[in-house]
C-alpha cells in the first residue's frame, strides 16, 4: 500500500515514514504544504497522513484540494490540536480519520490498516483465498495451515493481490501501490516479486493462486 | 463578622433612645417646671386673698375675714395652713392645721411673692408663699386714714399639700414613658426597614456576586437605578471582573497553548522510541534514534525554561543583575553566533551603531532580549533580504533598532507578536527553534529592565525598537 505522510515537524515525519517502511508499505513524504498537496493530487495513495498546521499550505487546503479533485484516498489527520471544532470540521471536509498527537505508533498502524480495508471494501483482516489465508493485521500468510515466510515488500504486493482479488490488477497499477519515490526498482521489478511470491505461496506443487493475465497484469484467486 | 446592618441598628437605636430620653428629660423638666409655676401662681393668688381679709381698722391691725372665703382655705382638701404675723413677730392669725408649730417666715413682696418648699413636723410636704404687705384700710375708718408710712407692714405665709402636684407629675411622667416605649419599638421597626432598604443594593450585588464563578466570569453586576454611594463599587467590581475573566482567558490559553506545544514534541519522542523498539536494529540505527530523542528533549528543555523565564518574569522573580555594559559591543558579540545562519540564507546586514558607551543594564538578559531578536530577524527576513541592526544613545535613553524585510507579517499582525505562542506562520518551524515565546519574553525583559519595546509593521518592513534606561535599572 503506498502511503503519504505531510508532516512538517522533522522527528514525527522521519519515525512515521520509517516505521511505515518497516511494515512494508511504499511511503512518500513531504514537509510542508505545498510539496504535500502537489504529491496528494498528483500520486496515487491508498492513505494520505496530513498535519493541519502546515507551513505554506495548511492541512485543510490540502484535505480540500484532494477531495475536490475527487481522490478516493483515505485522508488520517494527525495534529496537536484535540479541539472539538477542528475535529469536526477536518471530518466534514472529507477526512476519514483523526489522531491527535502524541499517539502511539501501533495506533497509527491499526487506523492505517483500517483504512486501507475500507478504500478496498474489506471489512475483515483478514483474507481467504482458496487454502490461504492472509493475517493483514500480524502480516503472516499461512497456506494449508502451514506459514509461508514472506519478505515485507513481498507482503505488501501479495496484500494488494487479495485486496483486488478477481480483478486483474496491471503492473502499473502494483508499481503505484507498493513502491514508492525512493524505491530503486528497474522496469521489471514487479515481475521479478510476482516471481519471488510464485516460487513461496505456489511450492510443492500446490494449486496456483497468481494467475498471469499477458499484456494486462496479474489475477489473484483459485481460477484462472 | 462584623455586620454594616447590625453596626448601624445599634448606632441608629442608641441615637434614638438618647433622643427619646433626652426629649423625656426635657418633657419632664418642663412640665415639672410648668406644674410648680401653675401651683405657685395658685398658691400667690390664694395668698393675695388671704391679704385682703387683713384690714387695718380703728383699733389697729385685724384679721377679718369672710367665713365663706376663709373656708376656702381651711376647708379645702387638703386644707391649707397659713400664719399671719405683725411686723414687729406677733402672731395675728394662724390656721387650725398649724398647731404646735410655727410656719418659717419668709419674706416676700406683693407683686414678687417669695417660694419654698418645707416638709411639716406631720410629714406632710407643702409649698409655701411669703408676703410681706401694708393691709387695705378698713371702709368703716373713721377719720384721716394713716398714710402708708405710718401703717406697719404684715407678714402672711400660705403653705399648701403638694400631694395632688406631685400626683399629676407623676402621672405625666407616666404618659411620657409610655410614649417613651411606643416611639422607642416604632422607632426600632422603623430602622430596621429603613436599613433593610438601604442595604438592599449590597445584598443584590453579593447575591449577584455569589453566582459568579470562573465559569461565568463574563458576567457583569447589573443593576436598575444604582445608588450613587453603591455605583463606584459596581463599577470597580465590574473593571475588576473584567481583569480576571482577562487573566482567565490568558491563562486558559496558555495552558492549552503549552499542552499543544508540548504535544508535537513528545509525539515526535514517543513516535520515535516506539518505532527503534519495534524490532530487533543494529547499535547506529538506536544511536540514531537516541541522537533524535535527545534534539527533541533539548528542544522541550528550551521552550520550559522560556516558559519558566516568562513566569518568573511576569511574577517579579527574576532579579536583575546589573552592571556597566557597552550595550554596542554587546549587540555584535551576539550577532556573531548568529551571523553564519544569516550567510546561510544570503542575507546582507547594515550596521550603525553608536559610540560605545557604557550602560549600567544586565547583559544576561539584554543578551536573551538580542538573540530573540536576532534569530527572529534571521528566520524571517525575505530570501537576500536586508537586516539593518542600529543603535542610538543619548543623556536618557539607549535605543537599538532592527529592522528587516519581512512581506510575510502584515501590519495587523505586527499587534499580536508579543502574544505568547503567536506566530506569523502558524505552521511549527521545522527546525523547533520558534515557539511564539520570544518576542513576549523580549517585551517582558525590556520592561523588567525598565525600557521599553515596540514593534511596527509598513510596507513590508518589519521593525522593532528598544529603548532602555540610561543609569536606572529595573521597575
Amino acid at each position: 500500500m503506498r502511503i503519504l505522510v505531510i508532516e512538517d515537524y522533522k522527528p514525527i515525519r522521519q519515525s512515521v515514514v520509517k516505521g511505515l517502511r518497516e511494515q512494508g508499505y511504499a511511503v512518500d513524504e513531504a514537509a510542508d504544504g505545498t510539496e504535500g498537496q502537489w504529491l496528494a493530487v498528483s500520486g496515487e495513495y491508498d492513505v494520505i497522513i496530513l498535519d493541519l498546521m502546515l507551513p505554506e499550505v495548511d492541512g485543510f487546503s490540502i484535505l480540500q484540494k484532494v477531495r475536490s479533485e475527487s481522490r478516493n484516498t483515505s485522508v488520517l489527520i494527525l495534529t496537536a490540536r484535540d479541539e472539538v471544532e477542528n475535529r469536526v470540521r477536518g471530518l466534514d471536509m472529507g477526512a476519514d480519520d483523526y489522531l491527535v498527537k502524541p499517539f502511539a505508533f501501533e495506533e497509527l498502524l491499526a487506523r492505517v490498516r483500517t483504512l486501507v480495508r475500507r478504500k478496498y471494501d474489506s471489512k475483515c483482516p483478514t483474507i481467504r483465498i482458496a487454502d490461504m489465508v492472509i493475517d493483514t493485521t500480524h502480516q503472516s500468510v499461512k497456506r494449508n495451515g502451514e506459514f509461508i515466510e514472506l519478505t515485507a515488500r513481498e507482503f505488501a504486493l501479495l496484500e494488494y493481490l487479495a485486496l483486488r482479488m478477481g480483478e486483474v490488477v496491471s503492473r502499473t497499477d502494483i508499481w503505484e501501490h507498493v513502491y514508492d519515490f525512493n524505491s530503486n526498482a528497474t522496469s521489471n521489478v514487479v515481475d521479478v516479486y510476482i516471481g519471488y511470491l510464485r516460487r513461496k505461496i505456489e511450492r510443492s506443487g500446490r494449486p496456483k493462486l497468481i494467475h498471469t493475465r499477458r499484456g494486462q497484469g496479474y489475477v489473484l484467486g483459485d481460477t484462472p | 463578622m462584623r455586620s454594616i446592618r447590625i453596626r448601624l441598628l445599634a448606632t441608629l437605636a442608641l441615637g434614638l433612645t438618647a433622643l427619646l430620653i433626652g426629649t423625656a428629660v426635657f418633657l419632664d423638666s418642663l412640665t415639672r417646671h410648668w406644674f410648680y409655676a401653675e401651683f405657685d401662681a395658685h398658691l400667690a393668688a390664694g395668698a393675695r386673698g388671704l391679704t385682703s381679709m387683713v384690714e387695718h381698722e380703728q383699733e389697729g391691725v385685724e384679721f377679718a375675714p369672710d367665713p365663706h372665703e376663709l373656708a376656702q382655705f381651711e376647708g379645702a382638701d387638703p386644707p391649707d395652713y397659713f400664719q399671719i404675723w405683725h411686723s414687729d413677730g406677733e402672731e395675728l392669725r394662724r390656721s387650725a392645721l398649724v398647731d404646735g408649730f410655727e410656719l418659717p417666715r419668709i419674706v416676700g413682696t406683693f407683686e414678687s411673692p417669695a417660694y419654698r418648699a418645707e416638709t411639716l413636723p406631720s410629714g406632710c410636704h407643702v409649698r409655701m408663699v411669703g408676703i410681706q404687705f401694708l393691709p387695705q384700710i378698713d371702709d368703716e375708718y373713721e377719720g384721716e386714714p394713716p398714710s402708708d408710712s405710718m401703717r406697719s407692714a404684715v407678714q402672711l405665709v400660705l403653705a399648701r399639700d403638694t400631694r395632688d402636684l406631685v400626683a399629676a407629675i407623676q402621672s405625666f411622667r407616666q404618659v411620657i414613658g409610655v410614649v417613651f416605649i411606643t416611639a422607642l419599638a416604632a422607632g426600632g421597626i422603623g430602622m430596621s426597614l429603613v436599613v433593610k432598604h438601604g442595604l438592599r443594593p449590597l445584598k443584590r450585588i453579593s447575591d449577584q456576586l455569589g453566582r459568579l464563578n470562573e465559569e461565568r466570569l463574563s458576567q457583569r453586576i447589573v443593576m436598575d437605578r444604582v445608588p450613587a454611594e453603591v455605583a463606584p463599587i459596581v463599577d470597580t467590581l465590574n473593571a475588576l471582573l473584567e481583569r480576571l475573566e482577562s487573566v482567565f482567558v490568558r491563562e486558559r490559553a496558555f495552558s492549552s497553548d503549552v499542552a499543544h506545544e508540548l504535544r508535537t514534541p513528545l509525539a515526535g519522542l514517543h513516535t520515535t522510541l516506539e518505532v527503534a523498539l519495534s524490532k530487533p536494529r543494529e547499535s547506529a540505527e538506536y544511536r540514531v534514534a537516541m541522537d533524535d530523542c535527545l534534539a527533541i528533549c533539548r528542544q522541550m528543555e528550551s521552550m520550559v525554561e522560556t516558559l519558566l523565564l516568562v513566569a518568573r518574569l511576569e511574577s517579579d522573580q527574576e532579579a536583575v543583575c546589573a552592571q556597566r555594559v557597552v550595550l554596542s559591543d554587546l549587540m555584535k558579540e551576539c550577532w556573531e553566533t548568529l551571523g553564519s545562519d544569516a550567510d546561510r540564507r544570503d542575507l546582507r546586514v547594515s550596521w550603525q551603531l553608536a559610540r560605545s558607551t557604557a550602560v549600567e543594564t544586565d547583559p544576561g538578559k539584554i543578551r536573551i532580549v538580542l538573540n530573540n531578536l536576532y534569530d527572529n530577524a534571521i528566520s524571517h527576513t525575505d530570501e537576500h533580504g536586508t537586516i539593518s541592526i542600529q543603535s542610538h544613545i543619548n543623556t536618557k535613553s539607549f535605543t537599538l533598532q532592527i529592522n528587516n524585510a519581512a512581506s510575510a507579517v502584515s501590519p495587523e499582525q505586527a499587534d499580536r507578536v508579543f502574544d505568547r505562542f503567536w506566530q506569523a506562520d502558524p505552521a511549527r518551524n521545522s527546525t523547533g527553534r520558534h515557539f511564539g515565546l520570544g518576542l513576549g519574553l523580549c517585551k517582558r525583559i525590556v520592561e523588567r529592565l525598565g525600557g521599553s519595546i515596540h514593534v511596527r509593521c509598513n510596507d513590508g518592513q518589519f521593525q522593532v525598537r528598544v529603548d532602555l534606561p540610561q543609569g536606572q535599572v529595573g521597575r
